[in-house]
């Protein structure tokens, strides 16, 4: 039998570590020299197809610079986030208010609400596709039946439609996050807070702006980051919706498309324009820029939160 | 400045099989501190809803001065309210939250601000203005509660519980200082407590509450003193009143109450009080003791033989000032209170014994085991039906 | 043991674990993995692998579909990561050029049967003298799909050029019929217009040309192609250029428009969404009043994986691919063929595509390493054409920008 050794002081102060290791591995493994590869690949010019690659530096970043195509898609994924914000602190909030009054047959709505978040989006972007299809939608008829016929549209391959078009989807989708995050954030208001309002003489309005609103403010903050991250990785919507192109025309190109073409190609016949390496340094480039925006956006909302 | 009158005040919940709240007449005075006082459920916080406006009125009518206001919304019953959580606006500073009911009310700045500082002043906030309620003690949250409450001049102060957030010592120092500020502003105030300590120090009357049902109102002298039913009796008191059934005999003009093999002469003063016992001579009543009318004999050796009782101790609590001693007699004990947070709890024997505490000076010498003989001021007794369980005097 | 090195001797378990070995380990019996790019084809595919199975009991065949859009990227990424599979298809010309030069694919010269290939399929599959794949799905024809009972209730013909095709579209349109399907979201049937009206012009002698550069998509007859395109684009269905390639497949064979470009591989799609389509096949209306035009490629060819380890099996399912036989299976139940022994037994499509590739018929533009981008760069501007955002003379200036002469 051996005697159990001291503990050295090196272990009790680390030693807690060992408990993380397990994840950071996993971490490690699938994030971290992933990306560590990724920001070298992205100084090489490589195709992404075979062995014959050359180091380039910053040149893949340089260009990218002056890459209008990535600058008109980046205004699409901003219209999108600015329209989603919109949406989901008026119409999500909205909402959640109503649902917070605890309607009869509220789960059934909850429910309803929600479904679409959890739903493939894969999936029902195709089921939106067809419904907006001029040629076997839904949608223009269902107009035309309720004599509002002069609506009708080609929802996606109107240059002036097809991005509100993928707004819409895309709000319909998301907007039981807006719900859920809202309604916890009024499920955490006491009773007591709002009858202490209407006692010193707040209406219902005067209540709900003065005294609820300000205590969304973790709400709020939650949501806009989720909402930017979320419309700024958009992929899925616009590739079902109008296609790798961002039909028509690249009128709803997102960045998410465009890294798409770039590193894999969005053609079947070939692969002449394929630059992977390209396409990653967009990928790396939109991944600083919205980090670098998080923290700003977390450091602006969160000083306006409450310190509890 | 109101009264505040309450007539018939009833409440019932959708599904619930009893009423919260059966036919509650109140008439508050103008300037009064009233206290409604009750164990968890016995209505007082509905009612005092239902006076705020925050409850839905199921009948009866309430009056804030000469008005009828069932049908006001909250804000325009000229009422503050303090609430038990206290409920402070997070997101606003000390000075904003006090200020808030009078930018609703869209009091001018200068006059506003004035306001506020005096609020800030009599409750001692002045260094704390700027602070969030996240960063102020609890007794400091309370005082911010109560200036908001009283920022606006109200009618009426209600106030649920406000200081059963706060530890034991604080507690007491804000008992004095919330009653010498009602007393200040002269504000008809009502305050609801589960509290009896609280009830009985900052009430000018008090409201003992059960099951819905008002059970006396009445100074605290009063319903110390003059408990009307054996509820009011246990409630009231702490430790509280020793129940016993006990029989009545009667020997010419001698009235005994008969505690298993031992009696105690009822004293003149004692049947003036209870003059309805000459109903019960020879049957059963219950017999009520204030802990502190009963004495070690051997401190008062002049107390006459037949207001004695002897008994063995079976437990003695020293409290530093008094002794507790815990006491077993041959006689019934009767428990009209249902608490789980009733101190001291006797246990019945199944024997048919009780257990009787007795608050004796610390002086007393007496130890567990011994069986010692007990003095008892026969002039404070009290008797209730034995059935009813009310007060054997002529009520009204 | 210092901490950095347990750190990274954890790391290395949990990454080789993460790249666990799934091959199937079945005796005696080799599986072969291939990747296809026509879901819509499964059935008849499957059948014909079915057919060299009974007669290789040792070699079994994993067919996996993966759909067109996709394929490419799919495939691009399992070779760079060396996941692919055993057997895969890749256009002939520069994409088989550049899968050979990067190592990916094996060299088969010499090693294929292909004596009974036409000297075109020859042609296309020679990489300065090297072959890495071998044409087993046949060729495909590109022309002009359209409905026979729609335009003979009309009382028309066929249109066969541009001012024909302009008058009939005039007329469907008054009756309320979309004269033309074209799914044009992903900008590849248009892609394939432009191709077939730029041939109508120049011709199988002026591509050539083209490729030396002797001709250009900007020329004054050659820009007219592109003004056909863009003129073209009222005639096609609502919202053609955000229709995807399912829908328009649908539409079409649903006999919701009269005509559609399509290629003599689509027929079965066609037929497996509406099996009572009566179609006919005509080379696309010429530009102006140059003949008809129609184009042709290699369905794509297949290539042995240079890491497999069954490249002997793989290569004697590719010779089973080529012979007679099952030659006779593709070209009776899917596309043409290229082996010279055999005729469509069955298939009166393909008897039409062969006649309408005999007045003018041109190699598609991506199989030939000159014109390699310039389909990336038409599939790209198409629907900015088709929407009036981009002039014809734009459009055909960056087309013959992307023209990368040889020297």
């Amino acid at each position: 039998m051996s005697h159990p050794k001291p503990q050295s002081s090196f272990s009790s102060t680390y030693g807690h570590l060992w408990f993380v290791l397990p994840g950071f591995a996993f971490f490690l493994a699938v994030m971290l020299i992933p990306l560590i590869l990724a920001v070298g690949i992205s100084m090489t010019n490589w195709t992404g197809f075979g062995n014959d690659l050359q180091f380039v530096g910053l040149d893949n970043y340089t260009e990218l610079l002056s890459y209008w195509p990535f600058y008109r898609a980046a205004m699409h994924n901003a219209i999108i986030f600015l329209a989603i914000l919109l949406f989901q602190h008026t119409v999500g909030l909205y909402l959640a208010v109503l649902l917070n009054e605890k309607p009869r047959f509220m789960q059934f709505y909850r429910t309803v609400l929600f479904l679409p978040v959890i739903m493939s989006l894969v999936a029902t972007g195709f089921i939106w596709t067809l419904m907006l299809s001029p040629n076997i939608g839904l949608i223009n008829p269902l107009l035309q039946t309720l004599g509002l016929g002069f609506l009708a549209g080609n929802w996606l391959s109107d240059p002036d439609l097809a991005l509100p078009a993928i707004i819409f989807v895309t709000a319909w989708n998301s907007m039981g996050w807006a719900i859920i995050i809202y309604l916890s954030g009024l499920q955490n208001i006491p009773e007591e807070l709002k009858q202490a309002a209407a006692m010193d003489g707040a209406n219902t309005r005067q209540i709900f702006w003065r005294v609820v609103f300000p205590q969304l403010s973790p709400a709020f903050t939650a949501l806009t980051v989720l909402t930017f991250i979320g419309t700024f990785r958009t992929f899925d919507v616009v590739y079902v919706l109008t296609g790798p192109l961002g039909a028509p025309n690249f009128a709803t190109d997102v960045v998410g498309t465009l890294i798409y073409r770039t590193a894999f190609g969005g053609s079947s016949f070939s692969s002449a324009d394929i630059r992977f390496a390209f396409g990653l340094a967009m990928a790396l480039m939109l991944m600083l820029v919205m980090a670098g925006f998080c923290y700003l956006l977390i450091r602006v909302l969160r000083s306006r939160e409450i310190e509890a | 400045m109101s009264t505040v009158t309450l007539k018939n005040l009833s409440k019932r919940y959708d599904g619930a099989a009893a009423a919260a709240l059966v036919d509650l007449n109140i008439s508050i005075n103008d300037g009064e501190f009233l206290v409604l006082v009750g164990p968890s459920g016995c209505g007082k916080s509905t009612a005092l809803k239902m006076i705020g406006g925050l409850e839905e009125i199921s009948g009866g009518e309430v009056y804030i001065g000469d008005r009828l206001v069932n049908d006001f919304a909250s804000r325009d019953r000229d009422i503050a309210m303090v609430f038990q959580s206290y409920a402070l606006y997070p997101h606003m500073s000390v000075y904003n939250n006090i200020a808030f009911p009078l930018q609703i009310a869209k009091v001018d700045r200068a006059d506003m601000d004035k306001r506020v500082r005096d609020v800030a002043k009599i409750l001692q906030l002045e260094p704390f203005l700027d602070r969030r309620p996240g960063n102020l003690s609890g007794g400091q949250r309370q005082r911010v509660a109560m200036g908001r409450a009283i920022v606006r001049r109200p009618s009426v102060f209600l106030m649920d519980e406000p200081l059963s957030n706060l530890d034991a010592k604080l507690r007491v120092k804000m008992r004095s200082e919330v009653a010498r500020i009602q007393r200040q502003l002269q504000v008809t105030t009502i305050y609801v407590t589960h509290d009896q300590v609280e009830a009985m120090t900052m009430g000018d009357r008090v409201a003992l509450m059960r099951d819905g049902v008002l059970q006396q109102i009445d100074t605290p002298h009063e319903i110390y003193h003059e408990p009307r039913n054996t509820f009011v009796a246990s409630f009231i008191g702490s430790p509280a009143m020793n129940l016993f059934r006990a029989r009545l005999t009667s020997e010419g003009d001698h009235m005994r109450v008969q505690l298993g093999d031992q009696n105690l002469a009822i004293t003149t003063l004692t049947h003036q009080r209870y003059p309805r016992i000459d109903q019960h001579v020879n049957g059963e009543v219950i017999v009520g003791i204030r802990p502190e009318d009963l004495e070690d004999a051997a401190l008062l050796p002049e107390h006459p033989d037949e207001q004695c009782l002897t008994a063995p101790i079976s437990l003695l609590e020293s409290l530093g000032s008094d002794q507790m001693a815990h006491v077993k007699l041959q006689a019934e004990n009767i428990r009209d209170i249902d608490e789980e947070d009733e101190e001291l709890m006797a246990t019945d024997d199944s024997d048919g014994s009780g257990i009787c505490i007795c608050r004796f000076a610390a002086q007393s010498d007496a130890r567990v085991g011994d069986t010692v003989k007990i003095a008892v001021a026969c002039d404070r007794l009290h008797f209730f039906d034995s059935s009813t369980g009310l007060a054997l005097r002529n009520q009204t | 043991m210092n901490n950095t090195i347990k750190t990274g001797l954890l790391a290395a378990v949990v990454a080789s674990s993460l790249g666990v070995n799934t091959a199937l380990i079945a005796e005696d019996t080799v599986t072969l993995s291939l990747w296809h790019q026509h879901p819509e084809w499964r059935a008849k595919t499957q059948a014909i692998l079915t057919a060299f199975e009974s007669e290789h009991p040792g070699i079994r065949i994993e067919l996996e579909e993966i759909a067109g859009t996709n394929y490419s990227a799919r495939l691009n990424t399992a070779l760079a990561a060396g996941e692919a599979p055993d057997l895969f298809g890749l256009p002939a010309g520069p994409e088989t050029a550049t899968a050979a030069a990067s190592g990916y694919a094996a060299e088969l010269t010499g090693l294929l049967d292909t004596s009974s290939l036409r000297e075109p399929a020859l042609e296309a599959i020679d990489n300065d003298g090297k072959v890495f794949g071998a044409p087993i799905l046949g060729a495909y024809s590109v022309g002009l799909y359209y409905h026979r009972d729609i335009l003979a209730d009309l009382g028309m013909e066929p249109p066969t050029n541009q001012a024909e095709f302009m008058s009939m579209c005039a007329a469907m349109k008054d009756k309320g019929i979309t004269p033309l399907v074209v799914p044009a979201s992903d900008g590849i049937v248009p892609s394939f217009i432009y191709m077939m009206l730029t041939s109508s012009v120049m011709g199988a002698d002026g591509f050539a040309d083209l490729r030396k550069g002797n001709r250009k998509f900007t020329d004054p007859d050659m820009l007219e192609a592109a003004r056909f395109l863009q003129e073209m684009a009222d005639c096609m269905q609502p919202g053609a250029v955000s229709t995807p390639y399912v829908e328009g497949k649908a539409l079409a064979a649903m006999k919701r428009g009269a005509m559609m470009p399509g290629g003599s591989a689509d027929y079965p799609g066609y037929q497996e969404i509406n099996p009572a389509v009566d179609l006919g096949v005509v080379p696309f209306p010429g530009v102006g009043e140059n003949k008809p035009a129609t184009v042709t490629g290699l369905e794509y060819i297949y290539l042995v994986n240079a890491e497999s380890e069954h490249q002997e099996e793989a290569i004697t399912f590719l010779n089973w691919m080529l012979q007679d036989k099952a030659q006779q299976m593709v070209v009776d139940t899917i596309t043409m063929t290229t082996n010279r022994n055999v005729v469509p037994s069955e298939n009166r499509i393909l008897e039409e595509f062969v006649q309408a590739a005999r007045v003018n018929d041109v190699r598609v533009f991506y199989e030939l390493p000159e014109t390699g981008s310039v389909w990336n760069v038409v599939q790209q501007n198409a629907a900015a054409l088709l929407m009036g955002e981009m002039t014809p003379e734009d459009f055909a200036s960056a087309a013959q920008d992307a023209v990368k002469l040889s020297d």
